[in-house]
């Protein structure tokens, strides 16, 4: 067999131009395919590790995956809000053990502004019941105290004690500024892989502070009310956007949900967070499969190309086989030929194509996490992928089939006897 | 298998596919273990054909064609392969050689193919390349093993092409007119290392070519239209 492989490894060199731009092709593919697939699965996974131990979201009637995206995941924007008394009614309730209000629609360079309280430090977990923790200062204390995610500290270059000024509403251009009222950093949190490191969390009362003068999304017209002096005003919110609840026993939630949802004042929505998910995956389940669909096109696409290279070289080197078939080597060794350069060409091109995402994956991660809040882990290939890999050799197995095949059916004659 | 005729040919008739007439129609050839053949013929005689179906390449319709004893016209291709890969060397008029193989990889193939003929080589040579250098040697190609066959010259490539023939000590060596492409000089020389080779290893080497003057060199001298009682045409070759 070795002898095989020699004379698959020259005769591929020899032709290292075409198979070469073949391989290329076959990697650029495979990079796609497992591309796709890395960040199918790095979304899942940020998705379902970035909440633990909640076990109801409750926010103003909506679809349970808006809501879930917005409150959880800081992704849209809640069409409507929870009014302070409902959620005071709410928290009345003696089944609820804790209750975290969060009121969103601010930003500060595209990062999402959350008001909450400080329950939210205590009570917030991700992961597998992993709790907040803090690299440096304390959960904010002052109306104007701000504590930041790690990807915000780390992306704007933020430490305990800068001043940052908020944006109202969300995006990264064109917003109003709080520029009157200036947040000081008081805490950085630990690094979760979750939408809270992109988050800056100030208190509910901050966020009733900096839209005291504003009417109707913007400034009053010629009347401000400068920070040192908000203090003077009741600055208890007039409604939130969502409440993380925690159960004292998880057999309750049922019943709990039925009472948000029945609850006469006001149309609410309170969702388990794992089934708001699984209707998330349905949802993009869809738009997945259709990503590896056509990315399994490509892959395919650039195997048929390798199937093409490989027959339209067969009639340039009908001398080559007949001599090898007339030294001994048999229909079988010559299919084997074949087969073998389809499986190299391929695997060559599996092995650049997982280089070329390993070093997209490095290269592009920060612009991913930031744009998208999606974490790619380096790894070379995970147990997923490595299916996938098998089924693209199997599928270049599938391609050197074809070509060797015709390279089995050419007999002695055609390539010694060329009269024939 | 061991038997004192390599070649033998009763009563074979041989038509391609197709043809309105036979091709070959030779009542009786023979050559001996060891023997030297000069088989010369206009072309489109059926030489070439004639290789082919001693060679194992094509199957007689009719007739007796013993290789080694072993009657090719009873025998599946499979069969075939395997009796040309132990017993045969080939040597083609040109393009003999596997482009981007080495000199020593070509010279090696059938070794690599043939259990056969590798343990005759190792038998012979010790390690196989020993015995593929000690070839190359005596075809004056010594110092050129890992040399790219395309970077030699057409007489090269011939004594290449004959170190493979010969390795593994082959009991039957079919030459299609390998000195055609060789000027006068080249041509004597080259055929002198064949026929001391094939004399070394007791081949029998069925030469084919149009030039007679080299049948000097030759124990028998054998014109195919002799013994071809068919009238091949341009058309059925």
């Amino acid at each position: 067999m070795n002898h095989l492989l020699h004379i698959v490894w020259r005769s591929a060199w020899n032709r290292r131009m075409t198979l070469g731009l073949t391989l290329v092709a076959i990697a650029l593919s495979v990079a796609m395919l497992l591309g796709v697939e890395r960040l199918r699965n790095e979304a899942h996974r940020g998705f379902s590790l970035s909440i633990s131990g909640t076990d109801l979201v409750v926010g103003a009637r909506t679809s349970p995956v808006q809501l879930i995206l917005y409150a959880v995941f800081r992704i849209g924007e809640a069409t409507s809000n929870i009014d302070w008394k409902s959620f005071q009614e709410i928290v009345d309730n003696p089944l609820i053990a804790w209750a975290v209000p969060i009121s969103l629609g601010d930003s500060h360079h595209g990062f999402p502004v959350m008001g909450t309280t400080t329950t939210y430090f205590e009570h917030f977990n991700y992961s597998d019941s992993r709790q907040l923790s803090f690299i440096a200062g304390h959960p904010f204390q002052d109306i104007f105290d701000v504590v930041i995610g790690m990807d915000v500290a780390s992306q704007l270059g933020y430490a305990i004690g800068d001043r940052i000024i908020l944006s109202h509403g969300m995006g990264e251009t064109g917003l109003l500024e709080h520029g009157d009222k200036p947040f000081i950093v008081s805490g950085i949190l630990a690094p979760t892989g979750t939408p809270v490191d992109r988050t800056l969390h100030i208190s509910l009362e901050g966020i009733t502070a900096i839209h005291l003068d504003w009417v109707g999304g913007v400034p009053m017209h010629g009347f401000t009310i400068p920070g040192k002096h908000v203090r003077k005003f009741d600055l208890t919110p007039k409604d939130i956007t969502a409440v993380l609840i925690g159960l004292k026993t998880r057999a309750a939630v049922f019943k709990v949900q039925r009472q948000i949802n029945e609850y006469k004042a006001e149309p609410l929505l309170a969702v388990m967070p794992g089934v708001a998910l699984e209707q998330l995956w349905q949802v993009v389940g869809v738009v997945e499969k259709t990503l590896l669909a056509i990315s399994s096109m490509v892959v395919f696409i650039g195997l048929s190309g390798l199937a093409a290279v490989l027959l339209a070289s067969i009639n340039e080197r009908r001398r080559e086989i007949s001599i090898l078939r007339a030294v001994g080597a048999r229909r079988r060794d010559i299919f084997l030929l074949m087969v073998g350069e389809s499986l190299l060409v391929t695997l060559g091109g599996i092995m650049l194509g997982i280089t070329l995402l390993l070093a997209a994956s490095l290269a592009l991660e920060p612009w991913v996490q930031a744009s998208y809040g999606i974490a790619l882990q380096p790894v070379l290939v995970s147990a997923a992928e490595l299916k996938l890999l098998v089924g693209v050799l199997a599928v270049g197995l599938l391609a050197g089939l074809i070509p060797g095949y015709r390279a089995y059916k050419i007999s002695l004659v055609d390539g010694l006897m060329p009269r024939i | 298998m061991v038997t004192a005729l390599a070649i033998e040919i009763r009563d074979l008739r041989f038509r391609y596919p197709g043809a309105a007439a036979d091709c070959l129609d030779i009542g009786t050839f023979q050559a001996e273990t060891g023997a030297r053949v000069f088989l010369y013929g206009p072309s489109g005689s059926g030489k070439s054909t004639l290789l082919g179906l001693i060679g194992g390449v094509m199957q007689p319709q009719q007739g007796t064609l013993n290789i080694l004893g072993n009657n090719l016209a009873h025998m599946g291709p499979a069969v075939r392969d395997r009796l040309r890969a132990d017993h045969i060397g080939f040597i083609f008029q040109q393009f003999n050689l596997i482009p981007y193989l080495s000199v020593m990889d070509n010279v090696l193939l059938p070794c690599r193919f043939s259990p056969r003929r590798l343990q005759r080589a190792l038998a012979s040579g010790g390690a196989l390349v020993d015995e593929a250098r000690r070839l190359l040697f005596h075809l004056q190609l010594e110092n050129m093993e890992c040399t790219p066959v395309t970077q030699l010259s057409v007489g090269q490539q011939q004594r290449v092409a004959a170190a493979r023939a010969l390795i593994g000590k082959p009991e039957i060596v079919i030459a299609d007119e390998p000195t055609s492409a060789l000027d006068t000089d080249r041509q004597a020389a080259f055929l002198d290392l064949l026929l001391q080779e094939c004399s070394e290893a007791n081949a029998a080497l069925i030469f084919v070519s149009h030039d007679r003057r080299l049948a000097v060199h030759f124990d028998h001298e054998i014109s195919l239209p002799s013994i071809n009682q068919a009238v091949p045409n341009e058309a059925t070759l």
